[in-house]
Parts: structure tokens; C-alpha cells; sequence
């Protein structure tokens, strides 16, 4: 039973040696020719203009979280969706059922006014 | 490849059957869904109308519980392909929680008003901290199992913050949160090795596969141990319970007269139905376990308590020793016949008495600031005697007086330890509660003694009837427990038998 388990001991031996090993080996091995340009955050090319330890609007991480939310929900539609034909009416209501409690809290949180930003 | 082709393709799908066993989680999770999107229509001087509403849900749900006691039959059946019991275990941990519900319900809107926090959502995420803990008491599966707790626990979560002013209840929700999450991943760790190990997900297959495995899996005693573990953070249990004073105090007080008593009645019904029932074979493996965390509550809870200056954590402390006593029964639930019935007549007697003390504690909370200091209740008697006397009752059934329904459950665990001829069990417990009469009556002194002249009184508030009404059933059903013990053992007798329904 407990000799099962050792593909997976050998395969977390692996992950340890290959997420350690590979920025020891670019450190070591890669070139580092510093400037002041390469040391600012990257922005996607744009200077930053000021601290990045700041105050964020709260809209920001409700927005985030209602996405996430969402879109996680959104991939249960995907193995449904393979067998929705084995499933026949159930597998429909089923997912109507959980569309509509999706659909409920959309309305509560667009009704509480979490999707307004100002 | 070959397992994976081997997998039966789910093309059967429930039916009516299915559905009418989980029929009074359904019409608690439609109230909860209805509340939600009310409170958006519901002007707010109105909300009461949500506490009728939710009130009228749960007495529904209560019904069709009832019902289903004689529905479900002393075999009980198992429904959505053995995810879920419909059996009497289950239906009494949801007559249960859906009782504790309905009167948290009742005396919510006045507190809420004095406190200033009512908002619908209070309503909403307690409906939803109900269905979790129905949806825990029926779960044969280890995924409905995790997801019932993980329903539960976050509408708790949410609940115990719910006075977000209040830096106390903001700090009960993230330890609550933090410390919960630990549990969860515990519990979840368990779950993985028990799966791992017995290659099942519903109970009545991993009992099967359990008492074939020999010689004795190490891996999977672990995975029973993990889950313990993450159960006995549910139930406030020692070493698992340094979150339980400071939630207790910081959460909304009547969110804790909920959550102390439905909480663990759910945990404590899906323990019985783990480890007295599909892990039964590894007895010997995991009640020593059992036996020492339940010495330990008993032991902390009631030394901590003594200490306590404050009523809501002097319960809290309480609760944690309440949850020792009743892992008595569990302890020793396999061998003897008395050790799930006394659990489960010490889990109703909790609940009533319980709820009891916590609901004075709500009712007597005025504006400003939650009763809470010892000091607060000098001179009770005096001002409000029925409430000071139902809080003394409440008391001495805690501490295990005749005839109240805590001594019943406390005879009943005794006896059951004794039954297991553990002796020393029984007498760790009788010793501790000897102990715990002290810190109870030390409260029922206090309420008894004149209030100092110079020092301001607190402010009762008038008790309402919704108050009055709360207080009465629930002193009577510690009455009805500690004197009609037959009536109340044919119950748990009956709700022990077939814990888990064949498919």
C-alpha cells in the first residue's frame, strides 16, 4: 500500500530538484549586466510614475472576485456540455438550476450596486 | 487508461425519490435564495417582515422533517446514489439545527435593532449556514461532507464579522477564518488519504473496504486521525479550540447562540456517523485518539472557565467542555449500545440549554455594547426575575443538576463509559464537572446579589415577547429532557439505529 505512493515521492523529488535547480542554473550561468532601466518594475514599458505601495479602490478587488467567481462557475458548463446528450432532460434542468442561482446573485450583487464604479 | 474505462458513465439520474429525501434542505436553500433577492425590495424599516419570512421557511422545513422521521422508517434509505442518508440520525440533526434556527430567527430582530446591524443579509447567510449544516447532518460522502462544512463555515465566517464597526467582531471573523481554513485543509488531507487508501468517496464502500484491509493500513489511520482533527476544530474540542473564546465573544451574540449550538450538533452527527459507524473497525486505531481529546476539552474547558470574567466566554469555555462530555459517547459508540444515544441525548439537551443561556445573554443585550462582563449582570434577579431565573436554570443544567436535561446527558455518558468498562473516562468527567459547578453558580450568585449603588447598572432592555417566548420553550425543553427521559431516549434509540443505509 504504502510503496504505491512512491512514484510520487520521486515525482515531488523532481519538482523540488527542477524549481530549485533552474534559477540556481540562470544565476550561475546567465549574464547580468544591470542598468538603471532593467531595475524599474516592469509596466509594460511605461516608467512607473509613482510608489506602488498605495491605496487601491475597493472596487478593484470586488470586481476581481465577482469575475473569478464567474468564471470558475462558467467552466462547469464545459463537462456538461460533453455529456448533456447521456444526461438527457435531467442534465438540462440540472444546469438551469444552477444557471439560475448564478443568475440570482448577479442580480443581488448588480442590485447592491457592487458593478457601479465610483 | 484501463481504469479510467472502466468508469460507469453516470446515465442514471436521480429521481423523485431522490429529491423528496433532501426536500426540507431544498425549501431552506430556496428561503435562503427568496431572502436574498427580498432584501433588495424589502424597504429597510420593514426588514422584520424578513425574520417572519425566514421564520415561516424554517418552521416549513421543521415540518417536513417531522414528516420524514416517519417517511425515512427505522431503516432509513440512501438517496442521490449514496451522496446522502435519508435516515433518522439525519432527520434528527435537522429537527435539531432547523429548531435552533427558527428561535435564533425569533429573537434576531430586536437585538439586531438595538445593535443597529439589522440588514437582510443577516437573514440570507444564516438560511445558508443552516442548509450547510442539514446537508453535514445527512452526508455519507467525503465531497458532501467537505462541501456542507465549507458552506457552513463561510456564511459563519461572514456571520461572526457581522458588526463590522466593531474591531472585536472584525477580529473574530479573520481568526475564525484563518483558523477554520486550517481545519478545512486538515479535514481535506484526510479525506485525500482515506480516498487514497480505500479508493472510495461514499462511506458505506470506504466501511467495506476498511474492514477488508489487513494487515492495518498506517496511511489510512492518518487519514482518519487528519479528519478528526478537522471535525474536532468544528466542535470547539481541546487542543483545537483557541479560536472558540474569542469568536464567541466578538460575533454578534446572537449569532454565536447560533453557531454554538447548530454547529456542533452537524459536526457532532456526521462524527458519530464517521467514526462510530464507517470507520468502526479501526476502533482500536482511533479511540484512543478520541479518549485523550475528550479528557482534554473536559479538563481545559473547565479550568479555563473558571478563570473567565466575561459571560460570553465563561460559555465558550463551557461549550468546549460541553463538547468533551459528548465525545464520551463517541469514544466509546462502538462497543456499547449507550455510547451514540447518551451523544445524541447530550446533544439535544446542549442545544436547548445552550441556546437558553446564550439567547438571555441576546435578549438582555441593550444598546451600545453586548452584555458581557460578570459585573454587568449583578442584581438580574431583582429587575428581571423570570430571565434571571431561566439563566440559573440554564446554569445548573449545564453543570449537570437533577432535573434538568444536562445531568441526563451526563448520566447517559457516564453510564455509556462505564458500559465500555473505561471507568477512568467516567470518572475524568464526573471529576471535572465537579469542577464546573463552581464558574456556574458563581454566575447565578452574581445575578442574585444587589447592585453596588454607586455603580451604573447596565440597561436591560424590556424583554419582549419574542424573548419570552424563546426563553420559555427553551427552559421547557430542558425541563421535558430532564424528566421525560424515556420519551426522549425511544427518540435517540431510534435515530441510532443504521447509521448508514444500504443503497
Amino acid at each position: 500500500m504504502l510503496s504505491d505512493y512512491a512514484p510520487i515521492l520521486v515525482f515531488l523529488g523532481i519538482c523540488i530538484l527542477f524549481g530549485a535547480g533552474v534559477p540556481l542554473l540562470s544565476s550561475v550561468l546567465g549574464p547580468r549586466r544591470p542598468s538603471p532601466e532593467k531595475e524599474l518594475p516592469y509596466e509594460s514599458g511605461i516608467v512607473p510614475s509613482i510608489s506602488a505601495r498605495r491605496r487601491f479602490s475597493v472596487s478593484f478587488y470586488v470586481t476581481a472576485m465577482l469575475f473569478i467567481v464567474f468564471d470558475v462557475e462558467s467552466i462547469f458548463l464545459f463537462p456538461w456540455a460533453t455529456i448533456v446528450r447521456q444526461l438527457r432532460v435531467f442534465g438540462v434542468v440540472e444546469m438551469g438550476v444552477f444557471i439560475l442561482v448564478l443568475l440570482l446573485g448577479l442580480v443581488y450583487i448588480w442590485a447592491k450596486g457592487a458593478l457601479r464604479w465610483d | 487508461m484501463n481504469a479510467l474505462a472502466a468508469l460507469p458513465l453516470a446515465t442514471a439520474t436521480p429521481g423523485w425519490h431522490d429529491l423528496v429525501g433532501l426536500l426540507p434542505e431544498l425549501i431552506v436553500a430556496g428561503g435562503f435564495l427568496a431572502l436574498m433577492l427580498l432584501d433588495l425590495v424589502v424597504p429597510p424599516a420593514r426588514r422584520t417582515w424578513l425574520a417572519v419570512f425566514s421564520g415561516a421557511v424554517l418552521l416549513g422545513a421543521l415540518a417536513v422533517s417531522v414528516w420524514g422521521w416517519y417517511d425515512a422508517g427505522a431503516a432509513g434509505r440512501s438517496v442521490f446514489f449514496g451522496a446522502f442518508a435519508y435516515d433518522r440520525l439525519a432527520v434528527f440533526g435537522n429537527c435539531v439545527i432547523l429548531g435552533t434556527s427558527l428561535l435564533t430567527v425569533v429573537i434576531s430582530p430586536g437585538y439586531l435593532i438595538r445593535r443597529k446591524l439589522h440588514h437582510g443579509e443577516y437573514y440570507s447567510l444564516l438560511m445558508a449556514a443552516t442548509v450547510g449544516m442539514m446537508l453535514l447532518a445527512g452526508a455519507t460522502s467525503l465531497m458532501v461532507i467537505f462541501l456542507a462544512i465549507e458552506l457552513l463555515s463561510i456564511s459563519l465566517y461572514i456571520l461572526s464579522g457581522f458588526s463590522r464597526q466593531e474591531e472585536r467582531s472584525q477580529e473574530a471573523a479573520v481568526k475564525y477564518l484563518l483558523l477554520g481554513s486550517f481545519a478545512s485543509a486538515f479535514l481535506l488531507f484526510g479525506m485525500a488519504l482515506v480516498y487514497g487508501e480505500t479508493g472510495h468517496t461514499q462511506l458505506a464502500q470506504i466501511a467495506a473496504s476498511m474492514s477488508r484491509s489487513l494487515p492495518v493500513d498506517p496511511l489510512l489511520v492518518g487519514g482518519i486521525i487528519l479528519m478528526f482533527v478537522g471535525l474536532a476544530f468544528k466542535v470547539s474540542a481541546a487542543p483545537f479550540h483557541a479560536w472558540t473564546p474569542d469568536v464567541y465573544q466578538g460575533a454578534p451574540t446572537s449569532v454565536t447562540t447560533f453557531m454554538s449550538v447548530a454547529t456542533k450538533v452537524a459536526a457532532f452527527i456526521v462524527i458519530i456517523r464517521l467514526f462510530d459507524d464507517a470507520f468502526a473497525s479501526y476502533y482500536s486505531h482511533w479511540s484512543a485518539v478520541v479518549i485523550a481529546v475528550a479528557i482534554l476539552s473536559m479538563v481545559v474547558g473547565n479550568f479555563a472557565a473558571l478563570t473567565q470574567t466575561s459571560i460570553k466566554r465563561m460559555l465558550a469555555y463551557s461549550g468546549i467542555a460541553q463538547a468533551g462530555y459528548i465525545l464520551i459517547g463517541v469514544a466509546v459508540g462502538v462497543g456499547t449500545s449507550l455510547g451514540v444515544q447518551g451523544a445524541l441525548y447530550y446533544l439535544a439537551a446542549y442545544a436547548f440549554t445552550n441556546l437558553g443561556a446564550f439567547a438571555v445573554v441576546t435578549v438582555m443585550s441593550g444598546r451600545g455594547e453586548d452584555l458581557d462582563s460578570y459585573d454587568q449582570l449583578r442584581g438580574l434577579w431583582h429587575r428581571r426575575p423570570y430571565v434571571a431565573a431561566a439563566l440559573a436554570f440554564f446554569l445548573l443544567s449545564l453543570a449537570g443538576f437533577p432535573p434538568t436535561a444536562g445531568f441526563i446527558g451526563k448520566f447517559l455518558v457516564f453510564a455509556a463509559a462505564i458500559q465500555a468498562h473505561n471507568v477512568a473516562l467516567a470518572l475524568w468527567g464526573i471529576g471535572t464537572s465537579a469542577v464546573s459547578v463552581f464558574y456556574y453558580l458563581r454566575v447565578t450568585l452574581i445575578m442574585f446579589q444587589r447592585p453596588k449603588e454607586d455603580a451604573p447598572a447596565y440597561e436591560w432592555p424590556r424583554t419582549g415577547v419574542a424573548g419570552s417566548a424563546v426563553l420559555l420553550v427553551t427552559a421547557a425543553g430542558t425541563l421535558v429532557l430532564g424528566v421525560f427521559v424515556v420519551l426522549v431516549l425511544t427518540v435517540a434509540t431510534m435515530a441510532q439505529t443504521g447509521t448508514l443505509p444500504g443503497t
